[in-house]
């Protein structure tokens, strides 16, 4: 009898819980992006509420990682994730039905190290630890094309790698304990080199043989297919960038606020080298066929 | 051979309050004493006091024993017996598993009727049998005075009047004086070559026990200790 | 030995309605795949992969972490049950640290003692150091005071104090210190490489469950949380229960 009672009252529960966590609201726009100034022109859309002025109801979420994002869009908590190709290349691969929409960022990715002995990427010894977002990130990705490039094994720091947000990586690399490179993005490459005796291993684009996008922005093939909304994101995106160009003083201002930066140092950022806000799309090709052949991309193993 | 102890006028107590008062007694070798009186009176309190359990204090008198006299106790509580140990690990508790101590704990257990059980844990025993390991490990210190505190008190009284007969077999084959607490008069006569009666106020008796004496002048000895002990 | 076996048939009835599950296709084969591939994926990484070294890795270091535990929690107890500052700082601090989950530490531990395998032993130590250190002192302060008489009056040694009477009789009590320490140093171990990654050469199983996370292998995943499972199974109902039965429950001694 109380058994029965339980069983009801669970299933319940859950009933309640589902229903409250995933509300099928088919008209809201489910949008998640990552912390950081690559995401830029992402905060200009937020803060100005630019894709409510074209009548899109929008919910935005900031996610840690890609991971999370990409689980959450395999969940259908969300509609839109912002994250670097390879992890999209990953879900793909898996047999996600998503597809990219639109670049948004390419930036100057670098491995700093902390230790002047540490030069180049045949430098680096068994014992070091090089701390990247996740394993599967672009900057290991990154990691494993100059590792095959010069040393001739994709995978050979692949069990030196540690996993750290990209300001914990910099606190780290600054303490100088048992970590000796970070393989991070920008403002992070720039506030680690200009510490003293802190060198840059391996630039990005190096790693790479040239320029790629660090950015995207996917959705499901049927969302971007069929979608209104998709449509007006890249049109909305496009709108942002160019009125980041335009007007530089009014986004440093905008930007600045929400990243709780000096205006000074947003500035250096967003109108140096560092970052190019742009919704082409460069590299991919080049990283799936990487990525294949060095295994990263097994495919689905069929039943 | 001289006496084991002697007490002068001794008070023993808790945070200065006497519970013992102006005690005079000797226990001479192979002497067997019984200890008798109301709960709270006392008993326990004096037979701890020469184990040298140091919970109660010394108020005043003498107290004397024989340098190095070897001491051995019996408690009344089963949980004496360590319930991870067998039998005859519990005899031979804190000693040497020599050959010697071996053949020594076997005959002793033997003596108490406990040769089967030497392998036995002690949750598969009864009470009785808990005891006698306990009178076993005792034993097993060659004791020249075994204290024991109402080593029957938990006891029906069949298996109670079978260990009585055990105590007294295995007093008489060691040399040995034992003292022994207890709440049964009859008890206290059947064992004891003397009793102690202990009373309100430090009064205290000692009455002989004469083992040949028929069965009307232990009924009458009874009855007078039932009499003392109701004034 | 009878409770595993319970323990298994529960787990087959599991698998069964997995199956059912993914045969229905309610959730796409990327987040829910069959029990054939996450059966396969088990051959494949236990075989192929390093998931052996990392299991192995992952016992290496909970068992390292529960012997430094274990040796602090008798020298914590040992102060403990003296009287006076000694004993009240022990106190206090038992009561602010056991509360702590270690993954909350983790952010400090990182600035103390860096991100090595130095940073998990210390995180398992804390996790199960406390749960010792209580049941330790209960079992302590349980044992009946005619133990303490016996050995005066039998003039026992120290050694055979500890040893042979204080530890047998806390027994009980230690078991069940063990047992919660064990669940919380794998969940310790576990937690803490899923926020890292790789430590250690191979890592141990957090490692494994992240990098299968973030490659998106979910039949790897899967086959990983298996293996976790049966190794809870095999440690708390194979065992623990032989332990209990060749000790506390053969002294009729079991709570």
């Amino acid at each position: 009898m109380r058994l029965r009672y339980i069983v009801v009252m669970l299933l319940t529960a859950c009933l309640l819980y589902s229903g409250c966590s995933r509300p099928a609201d088919e008209g809201v726009l489910k949008i998640a992006d990552q912390y950081g100034l690559a995401y830029a022109p992402l905060a200009v859309i937020k803060e100005r509420s630019m894709l409510e002025d074209k009548s899109l109801e929008v919910e935005w979420v900031q996610l840690g990682n890609a991971s999370a994002i990409r689980e959450a869009m395999l969940a259908g908590d969300l509609d839109v994730g912002f994250m670097g190709i390879p992890p999209y290349l990953i879900g793909r691969d898996k047999g996600m039905e998503w597809q990219v929409f639109t670049g948004l960022t390419s930036a100057k990715l670098g491995l700093v190290s902390n230790l002047s002995s540490i030069g180049n990427i045949e430098d680096i010894e068994v014992h070091h630890r090089i701390v990247v977002p996740q394993p599967g990130s672009i900057q290991h990705m990154l990691l494993s094309m100059a590792a095959e490039r010069t040393l001739g094994d994709a995978a050979i720091f692949d069990s030196q790698l540690v996993s750290m947000k990209h300001p914990d990586g910099l606190q780290v690399l600054r303490a100088k304990g048992d970590i000796q490179m970070h393989f991070t993005s920008p403002p992070y490459v720039n506030m680690a080199l200009a510490e003293e005796g802190f060198r840059l291993v391996l630039d990005g684009e190096e790693a790479f043989g040239g320029p790629f996008t660090f950015i995207i922005g996917v959705a499901s093939k049927s969302m971007v297919e069929n979608g209104q909304g998709i449509e007006i994101m890249q049109e909305t995106l496009t709108e942002a960038i160019e009125w980041m160009q335009r007007n530089p003083d009014e986004a440093v201002k905008l930007l600045s606020a929400y990243y709780d930066l000096s205006e000074e140092d947003t500035r250096d950022y967003l109108l140096g080298e560092q970052l190019r806000f742009g919704t082409e799309i460069e590299g991919m090709g080049a990283f799936e066929s990487f990525m294949s052949e060095a295994g990263y991309l097994t495919g689905i193993e069929e039943k | 051979m001289s006496v084991l102890l002697n007490t002068e006028n001794l008070s023993l107590g808790y945070q200065g309050e006497a519970l013992i008062e102006g005690l005079d007694m000797t226990l001479e070798p192979q002497e067997f004493l019984t200890v008798v009186g109301l709960t709270g009176i006392g008993k326990s309190t004096l037979l701890r006091f020469m184990a040298g359990l140091q919970d109660q204090e010394q108020i005043g008198g003498q107290f004397t024993e024989k340098t190095g006299l070897r001491k051995a106790m019996v408690f009344q509580d089963y949980e004496q017996i360590f319930p991870w140990k067998t039998v005859l690990d519990n005899v031979l508790v804190g000693l040497e598993k020599s050959t010697v101590h071996l053949t020594e704990s076997k005959e002793i257990l033997m003596e108490l009727g406990l040769s089967d059980k030497e392998n036995a844990y002690p949750h598969t025993l009864s009470g009785g049998q808990k005891q006698r390991v306990a009178i076993a490990r005792a034993l097993m210190r060659k004791p020249e005075l075994l204290l024991m505190d109402e080593p029957f008190g938990n006891l029906d009284y069949q298996t109670r009047r079978r260990n009585q007969k055990l105590l007294r077999k295995v007093f008489e084959k060691h040399a040995m004086s034992i003292l022994l607490v207890t709440h049964d008069l009859e008890e206290a006569i059947e064992l004891g070559d003397r009793v102690l009666l202990l009373k309100q106020a430090g009064e205290h008796r000692f009455y002989d026990v004469d083992d040949n004496a028929g069965r009307e002048a232990r009924t009458r000895l009874l009855e007078e200790l039932i009499f003392e002990l109701d004034t | 030995m009878k409770r595993f076996v319970r323990h298994m048939a529960v787990g087959l009835v599991l698998i069964g309605l997995w199956q059912v599950i993914y045969l229905s296709g309610v959730y796409p084969a990327v987040s829910f795949p069959s029990v054939t591939q996450v059966v396969r994926s088990l051959v494949i990484e236990l075989g192929e992969g390093v998931l052996g070294w990392q299991l192995l890795n992952t016992l290496r270091t909970i068992l390292s972490g529960l012997l430094i535990g274990l040796l602090l929690a008798v020298l914590l107890v040992l102060l403990w049950r003296r009287k006076g500052f000694l004993a009240d700082l022990v106190q206090t601090l038992v009561s602010v640290a056991h509360p702590l989950p270690g993954v909350a530490l983790l952010p400090l531990l990182i600035l103390w003692f860096g991100v090595g395998e130095r940073v998990i032993i210390v995180m398992i130590v804390h996790s199960v150091v406390w749960p010792l250190a209580i049941n330790l002192k209960a079992g302590m302060d349980a044992m009946p005071d005619i133990y303490n008489q016996i050995a005066h009056v039998f003039s026992l040694s120290w050694k055979t104090r500890m040893l042979e009477i204080a530890l047998p009789s806390s027994l009980p009590y230690l078991l069940s210190g063990l047992k919660t320490a064990w669940a919380r140093a794998w969940r310790a171990m576990i937690a803490g490489e899923m926020i890292f990654g790789v430590i250690g050469e191979h890592g141990g199983l957090g490692t494994y469950l992240f990098q299968k996370r973030v490659f998106m292998d979910t039949p790897a995943l899967l086959a990983g949380l298996l293996i976790i499972t049966v190794m809870g199974i095999l440690v708390e109902d194979i065992f623990f229960v032989w332990v209990e039965k060749r000790t506390i429950r053969k002294w009729g001694m079991s709570r």
